[in-house]
């Protein structure tokens, strides 16, 4: 399974092949544009898209919730991992509450820990490893795409080669039987973990594992980008009188390709949020006692019958959020394309 | 004797259950309605004169299949080496005779004699039983049975006692070396040559003991003594795919993991079995089935799922159908095992573990696991109510109810002179890859409260197959949740609870010690109840049991476990065999 991004940052873009017939943002006041550099054209594209708008509102709402998480929580008057088992009832360990204004999303089956706290904090994980990820694979694939490209030779076959053999890997089952194993790495000899140490693991293992699958499609569209501005007339004579290559990398090229960046990146947000959602419903992202939405999902899904309290707020969060990103991305994609620009 | 997973059942399971299993005596929820039998001491009647055909079932049809899906699945079905609670019932109810058996008569199980005319006869110094055949019992194949086959059958079981029972071991002369390690090995390995058991004649089993063995006869319905031709048997457990057996069903087929198909034995006789029914044409046992799935199907009872039966515990999502409209269609009533919060007795000082029973959070953590009135009740003693002698005590702390007083235990900890800066640490390992993430939470909440009690906790999370193999070593980190995680008596005498379970012979095998317990004192004390009768020992296991729990304080009583079973709307007269857990499987009948 690929990342997602892969396929949708080919399409996105700078590249020539683009579709004639996908609707195109509005573009009031065209005289302006002349003139002005392709980032100042999107932005002001991307701010008269309503679409672009409330997406980005949907995202900076669940970015409050989970910075704000402890706040909330305790607005609400409740603390993470508190387990109250008052509220279960002892016939058949469903709560004997519903939502209430003690507990916004009610209680937990079973444990009986605080739903909304258990949500406000599982948006943490989720958006951390999302970002995080993103901007870490990014900068990955722009260094890789942009010395492929501008070396060629030997380091554009290493590189090449490298990405073949990545994409060669079943990726779902190349994370399930790695987590583990890391897992076991950090762990000194002798040693156990307990759940928290696991829980920080298994963290940074997640990010590392999508930061190490996630540069392959970035890597490829800036290298093919580069291949094409090498020989333009402005890196030509940047070479003739003697700037560096490093210069040329990042001062004269770079900045031809902050679009499709810009569009990779806005699409590997969703598509790494959805894959710590799912490593976690799987059993191999994050475990108890640290929230996350895709474990809460698993645990609520044979409740579903008697509690759908439980199942729906995590539920409706992820579709909510990484439609709003999808949204997002493909408003910054057509912002970008240049087949709109006039 | 050995810590044998039972059916690993929802709750059970998640929170990691050990114990043995297999045994007779009493009281059962009767069909049509849910009802909940949780019993008085009533001792397993013998009754040496009952003869074939047994009782008929009022009402009862021929005909139909019944189908048992369950999510477990045993790993052979060698009559030799059987010792769980799914192969074994299916075994001694189904497929094998043994030298006795049990009959149900008005809820109660009653050990009758079954291959043998009589439940054996005993030398006067104890040391020698002698069982004698019937006429005219014959295996599924048409030839005819021999004793020999029998003793055979006994001294290939030498051959399982990795995973079989080992009272054998024990009690029969020559099993054991000078200094008490198994030296018969089983025919394969030692030869046939074994002084334990032989048979003069065809018709003639004795067996000969090294010192008295009060509840031989109740041995003497495990599967280990089903006669085996010697002709037939393949030297490991795949014989058991095709094993011929003497009772009223034989295998058509067995996939491991998947399937097991029983069709009737035409070469059965009702008139020499005073024990079984014989009323289907057929079962189908399907292994390793999504519990959840089968039992939603067997409450609609759609189909095939009409007469379908399912003896994994109820899910709590289903517990208002089942105790309300389709009440009809659930049985519950005890089970053999008793489950138990180990404390390591060489790690922790009797005051701390005193201040553990104090700060135990068993409701929560009964709700956590999903543990409901239908799955468990509440223990307080390690002999089951329904054992003869059972003593009804309750020690503070150990009742397997409440939450915990966290104010007392630090005052005990401090007493014993732990506190803030000088904290007791308990260490204990936990499931940390079970799916559903139950195993998990309850970790969490037991590890939340009794910090909160002033203990300091490390938590070991290791995979659930590999839990098993690390909480049964002795000289491991954990000095808490040690194995055996519970008990399931094999007859209903507690001679098969106690001396495995405390004797300090035991605790080098590890895994079976409650407490890893051993002292000198308590072995003593064993094996003088065990130079008893048979009655004379249950009132004296039920003192032991309060002395044993009050002076050493190794295993917090936690919860009896309970049967469930769940069955779709042709199915009837499902009654729970509560020395086995199990349903009675030769008297159900099915509508066509």
């Amino acid at each position: 399974m690929s990342l997602g991004q892969v396929t949708s940052a080919d399409r996105a873009g700078l590249t020539a092949d683009a579709d004639p017939t996908r609707p195109t943002a509005p573009a009031k006041d065209t005289d302006r544009q002349h003139g002005r550099s392709p980032s100042q054209i999107a932005w002001d594209r991307l701010k008269g898209d309503t679409i672009a708008i409330i997406s980005f509102g949907v995202v900076v709402f669940f970015v409050l919730v989970a910075v704000f998480a402890p706040l909330l929580v305790k607005l609400e008057g409740e603390t993470l991992n508190v387990y109250h088992s008052d509220l279960i009832s002892a016939m058949d360990t469903y709560p004997i509450i519903g939502a209430n204004t003690a507990h916004w999303f009610g209680v937990e089956p079973r444990t009986g820990r605080d739903l909304f706290a258990v949500w406000a904090y599982g948006a943490r994980p989720s958006l951390i490893i999302g970002f995080v990820a993103a901007t870490l694979s990014t900068i990955v694939g722009i260094t890789l795409g942009l010395l492929a490209g501008y070396l060629g030779g030997k380091v554009d076959k290493v590189i090449g080669w490298t990405i073949d053999l990545l994409l060669s890997l079943p990726l779902l089952v190349v994370v399930l039987a790695v987590v583990p194993v890391i897992q076991q790495r950090f762990t000194p000899a002798g040693e156990t973990l307990t759940a928290e140490q696991k829980s920080g693991i298994r963290f940074y293992v997640l990010i590392a594992i999508l930061v190490f699958f996630g540069w392959i499609g970035l890597a490829r569209l800036i290298r093919g980008e580069v291949f094409s501005l090498r020989e333009r007339e402005f890196v030509q004579a940047a070479k003739v009188i003697g700037v560096k290559t490093r210069h040329i990398l990042f001062k004269e090229i770079l900045p031809n390709l902050v679009g499709p960046i810009i569009v990779s990146a806005s699409i590997a947000v969703p598509a790494y949020i959805t894959y710590e959602a799912t490593l976690s419903y799987l059993g191999a992202g994050l475990v108890e006692p640290t929230p996350s939405w895709g474990r809460t999902v698993s645990n609520a899904q044979n409740a579903y019958a008697r509690y759908p309290l439980f199942l729906w707020p995590p539920v409706l969060s992820i579709a909510s959020l990484v439609l709003a990103l999808t949204l997002l991305g493909e408003a910054i994609r057509d912002a970008f394309d240049p087949n709109t620009r006039r | 004797m050995r810590g044998t997973i039972v059916r690993a059942v929802g709750v059970a399971a998640s929170i990691g259950l050990i114990a043995a299993c297999a045994a007779p005596a009493k009281d059962a929820g009767t069909s049509g309605t849910a009802k909940t039998t949780d019993g008085g001491t009533i001792a397993a009647p013998l009754d040496p004169t009952a003869k074939g055909p047994a009782p008929e079932v009022a009402g009862a049809k021929k005909g139909g299949i019944l189908t048992v899906s369950y999510s477990t699945a045993p790993s052979d079905m060698d009559p030799s080496a059987q010792f769980y609670q799914d192969s074994g019932i299916i075994m001694t109810r189904l497929t094998q005779r043994s030298l006795t058996s049990f009959v149900t008569r008005d809820g109660n199980q009653v050990l009758v004699p079954d291959l043998a005319t009589d439940l054996g006869k005993t030398s006067p110094d104890g040391l020698t039983w002698t069982f004698t055949l019937k006429d005219g019992i014959k295996y599924s194949d048409g030839s005819p049975v021999t004793a020999g086959d029998i003793a055979y059958a006994v001294k290939r079981s030498f051959a399982f006692t990795d995973t079989g029972p080992t009272y054998q071991v024990d009690f029969l002369k020559g099993a054991k070396d000078a200094k008490g390690e198994q030296a018969y090995k089983g025919p394969w390995e030692s030869g046939e040559n074994f002084a334990g058991v032989d048979a003069p004649d065809a018709k003639t089993v004795v067996f000969h003991l090294d010192r008295r063995w009060e509840t031989l006869p109740y041995f003497a319905a495990f599967s280990q003594t089903s006669p085996i031709p010697k002709a037939k048997e393949t030297k490991n457990r795949d014989y058991g795919n095709k094993a011929v057996g003497t009772g009223p069903y034989k295998i058509k087929s067995f996939t491991q993991g998947a399937e097991l198909v029983l069709e009737k034995n035409t070469f059965w006789d009702p008139a020499t079995d005073p024990s079984r029914n014989q009323y289907l044409d057929g079962y189908v046992f399907k292994f390793g089935q999504d519990s959840i799935k089968v039992q939603q199907g067997i409450l609609a009872s759609n189909g095939p799922d009409a007469t379908t039966l399912s003896w994994d515990s109820v899910d709590a999502s289903l517990i208002d159908q089942v105790t309300g409209a389709k009440a009809s269609q659930f049985v519950t009533g005890p089970s053999s095992c008793v489950i138990a919060v180990n404390m390591d007795t060489r790690k922790i000082p009797l005051p701390v573990r005193k201040a553990i029973g104090a700060a135990y959070p068993f409701d929560d953590i009964n709700k956590a696991a999903g543990a409901t009135p239908l799955s468990q009740t509440p223990a307080s003693t390690l002999v089951p109510p329904q054992i003869p002698g059972h003593l009804d005590f309750k020690i503070e702390g150990m009742t397997g109810t409440g939450n915990g007083d966290p104010v007392k235990a630090k005052a005990m900890l401090a007493a014993a002179g732990y506190g803030p800066g000088k904290e007791f640490q308990l260490v204990w390992y936990y499931t940390d890859d079970d799916p559903s993430n139950v195993a998990q939470q309850v970790n969490q909440v037991r590890k939340t409260k009794l910090m909160a009690a002033g203990f300091k906790v490390k938590d070991i999370g290791v995979a659930g197959k590999d839990r098993r193999t690390l909480i049964a070593k002795i000289d491991g980190p954990h000095n808490m949740l040690e194995s055996p995680a519970g008990w399931c008596f094999d007859w209903p005498s507690a001679d098969s609870i106690f001396p495995p379970t405390v004797s300090s012979t035991q605790i080098k095998a590890g895994g079976s010690n409650w407490g890893n317990l051993a002292d000198p004192k308590v072995d003593a004390e064993m094996a003088r109840i065990q130079k008893l009768t048979i009655a004379e020992q249950g009132p004296e296991w039920g003192k032991f049991d309060k002395w044993l729990l009050e002076t050493y304080v190794p295993v917090l009583p936690w919860y009896n476990d309970k049967s469930n079973f769940l069955f779709g709307t042709k199915v009837h007269n499902v009654i729970n065999d509560a020395n086995h857990g199990m349903p009675v499987l030769d008297s159900i009948w099915v509508d066509q």
